[in-house]
């Protein structure tokens, strides 16, 4: 290794006498910034000079080993075929205690929600501290209230359709930045598929993750968006009656208590502020949602789910009832990336 | 009637016992040398005499064998597992088992399929196999080495922390460390036809096709493009044999294990519904 090292200082001092001389020449004649560049790229190539005298990646133990063992060329892995198309489906069943969302005389009801979307990835871009990943997609997903009981809840059936474009700034130190525009379209189930609201949505999110240990990891965010919806209005309400923004806080702790097991307690706080609600009035509600999440990975493409939601609203608005309810159900995930 | 029903109950337990208790593999405590080349002696710790190693003498606990610059032995044990001993090598079978003492040096240890692997033992790790071909390297300050030639490998330290391996994979510690380095591939042709472990004795080695599978299965990896050979440009002319102190001594970019691919962070919002009113977030 000895001989090894000076044979690299060697290099490096041969290599430093052949360039210096030119490049003297060449900064004569190029601008300054230019000769700059060159300078650290110089400096660069003498500090990457030094690791390669580490015996950290020799493979070798002792000199002669690979005579006796046979040479040791070290194969790099390639990285795996960047998949472009990822296309989800969920399927989830819940009892929820308020399916209404009023204050009193709850009506507890069954909802199976199902959901589908095709997203393309594009592959990552290096930017300045980090990654940016950007991808764009269509969700489609359907609300049917009423199965499994208790009552006939069909009349509050209804789809939801998203079109969105999303990019996600991976930062060091587990920051994440998103940023999203969503286009979402609700539809009336089982009339036609009409359309009753649609809303634009920008949106930003910070997210911080900690790992605490191996199989436990925190995050904390906040998300604010404005939506900029459109509907047929009620008497003393303008088409755009649900503008507003929404700044929500959410915690969430990922434990992996076993292998293929995931239990997530959550906490969410949104604050959302609609400026132009009713005959000109502004109205502010307090959202908080807390629950818990156990998730079994089946195998790397699907998962179910167990759940528990509590969520309570109050609001400014004499209109919006606060409410309280409690969702219970279970889901079934699949994802699959060509 | 009733206690005879116990006596067999009894002895059926004892039988089921002993079957799980049973050694599955004869002990490696001696073999027989097939081969020398150059200087190979055997050491007897106790009288410090030391005899010239003989073709077709035995070599068994408690010697200890030692192998002289460009030399190197080979052992048959009676179940037909083989040691073969590099140069500049110090090792020694463990009584009444089937673990080898590698104080320094190198060794391919072969054992044939079902006849209960082995344990190569040195200062810093242990490497244990069932029916395959490795090597592995020790120094006397704790470096350690494996290189899996077919088949399937565990190294386990001493803090009780294990690493598999497969064929065309090796694992190093460096001397002081006592955390292992990193899985990594090797290619495997290049080390075979180069290894005097492998083709410097009069015989082929037992294992020798199934090396040869694992060969044109490593192939067939690089032909896809899953493992890359790396390449060297040495005066325009691409030099694929290049060793891999001459590419660190060139500082070319080489890094064995590329990071995992980045993904995107799965995105909450979109498949996870875990409210009946999705609208209020």
């Amino acid at each position: 290794m000895t001989r090894l090292s000076w044979k690299t200082a060697a290099l490096a001092l041969g290599a430093l006498a052949v360039c210096i001389p030119a490049r003297n020449v060449e900064a004569q004649a190029l601008p300054q910034v230019a000769n700059a560049l060159d300078q650290a790229e110089q400096v660069q190539r003498v500090r990457e000079l030094q690791p390669a005298q580490s015996t950290q990646d020799d493979p070798s133990l002792y000199p002669g080993e690979e005579e006796d063992t046979g040479r040791q060329l070290l194969l790099q892995t390639a990285p795996p075929k960047w998949n472009w198309i990822n296309v989800s489906l969920d399927s989830q069943y819940l009892y929820t205690s308020n399916a209404y969302l009023t204050t009193t005389g709850k009506k507890g009801t069954g909802l199976l929600v199902s959901t589908i979307q095709a997203e393309v990835d594009a592959p990552p871009i290096g930017v300045p501290y980090g990654q940016l990943f950007l991808q764009a997609g269509y969700q489609y997903q359907f609300f049917n209230y009423g199965i499994g009981g208790p009552g006939n809840r069909s009349a509050l059936d209804f789809d939801v359709a998203t079109a969105y474009v999303e990019g996600q700034y991976q930062l060091p130190d587990d920051w994440t930045i998103f940023g999203n525009l969503s286009y979402n379209r609700l539809l009336e189930n089982g009339s036609g598929f009409d359309e009753f609201y649609k809303e634009l949505v920008p949106s930003l999110r910070f997210e911080k993750t900690f790992q605490i240990r191996k199989n436990l990891e925190a995050s904390a965010e906040y998300s604010g968006d404005y939506r900029f919806s459109d509907e047929v209005p009620f008497p003393n309400q303008s088409r755009g009656a649900n503008n507003r923004t929404d700044q929500a806080l959410d915690f969430v702790i990922t434990w992996q208590f076993a292998p293929k097991f995931d239990l997530r307690p959550f906490y969410r706080f949104q604050y959302s502020y609609y400026p132009d609600y009713i005959a000109a009035q502004s109205r502010n509600d307090y959202l908080q949602t807390m629950g818990l999440s156990a998730d079994y990975f089946i195998n790397s493409w699907s998962s179910i789910r167990v759940f528990l939601t509590y969520e309570a609203r109050n609001s400014d608005a004499n209109s919006v009832p606060d409410y309280r309810k409690l969702d219970v159900g279970g889901g079934l995930s699949a994802a699959f990336k060509f | 009637m009733y206690l005879q029903k116990r006596f067999y109950q009894g002895i059926g337990v004892l039988l089921v016992f002993a079957f799980l208790c049973r050694d599955f593999g004869a002990a490696i405590d001696h073999a027989t040398i097939t081969e020398v080349v150059n200087d190979v002696s055997v050491l007897d710790p106790q009288s410090r005499h030391t005899t010239p190693a003989q073709t077709n003498g035995l070599f068994g606990t408690p010697d200890l064998m030692k192998t002289g610059a460009d030399s190197r032995s080979e052992m048959v044990a009676p179940d037909q597992t083989i040691t073969r001993v590099g140069a500049n090598t110090l090792f020694s079978f463990e009584p009444k088992s089937r673990v080898v003492n590698l104080r320094e040096g190198s060794v391919l240890f072969q054992s044939p399929t079902g006849q209960g692997g082995g344990t190569i033992r040195t200062a810093s790790a242990t490497a244990s196999v069932l029916g395959t071909t490795i090597i592995v390297v020790a120094t006397k300050d704790g470096g350690f080495k494996l290189l899996v030639l077919e088949g399937t490998g565990r190294v386990q330290m001493p803090n009780g922390s294990h690493v598999i391996l497969h064929g065309g994979q090796l694992l190093f510690i460096a001397p002081g460390a006592t955390e292992p380095g990193p899985v990594r591939n090797f290619l495997l042709s290049d080390l075979v036809d180069t290894s005097r472990l492998v083709v410097g004795f009069k015989r082929p080695l037992p294992s020798w096709e199934k090396i040869r599978k694992q060969i044109l299965e490593q192939d067939e990896e690089i032909a896809i493009g899953r493992l890359l050979v790396p390449t060297v440009v040495v005066g325009n002319i691409p030099d694929p044999n290049l060793r891999i102190s001459q590419i660190q001594a060139l500082h070319v970019d080489f890094t064995p294990e590329p990071t995992p691919q980045p993904t995107p962070r799965q995105t909450r919002r979109r498949i996870v519904i875990t409210s009946s009113s999705p609208f209020n977030r």
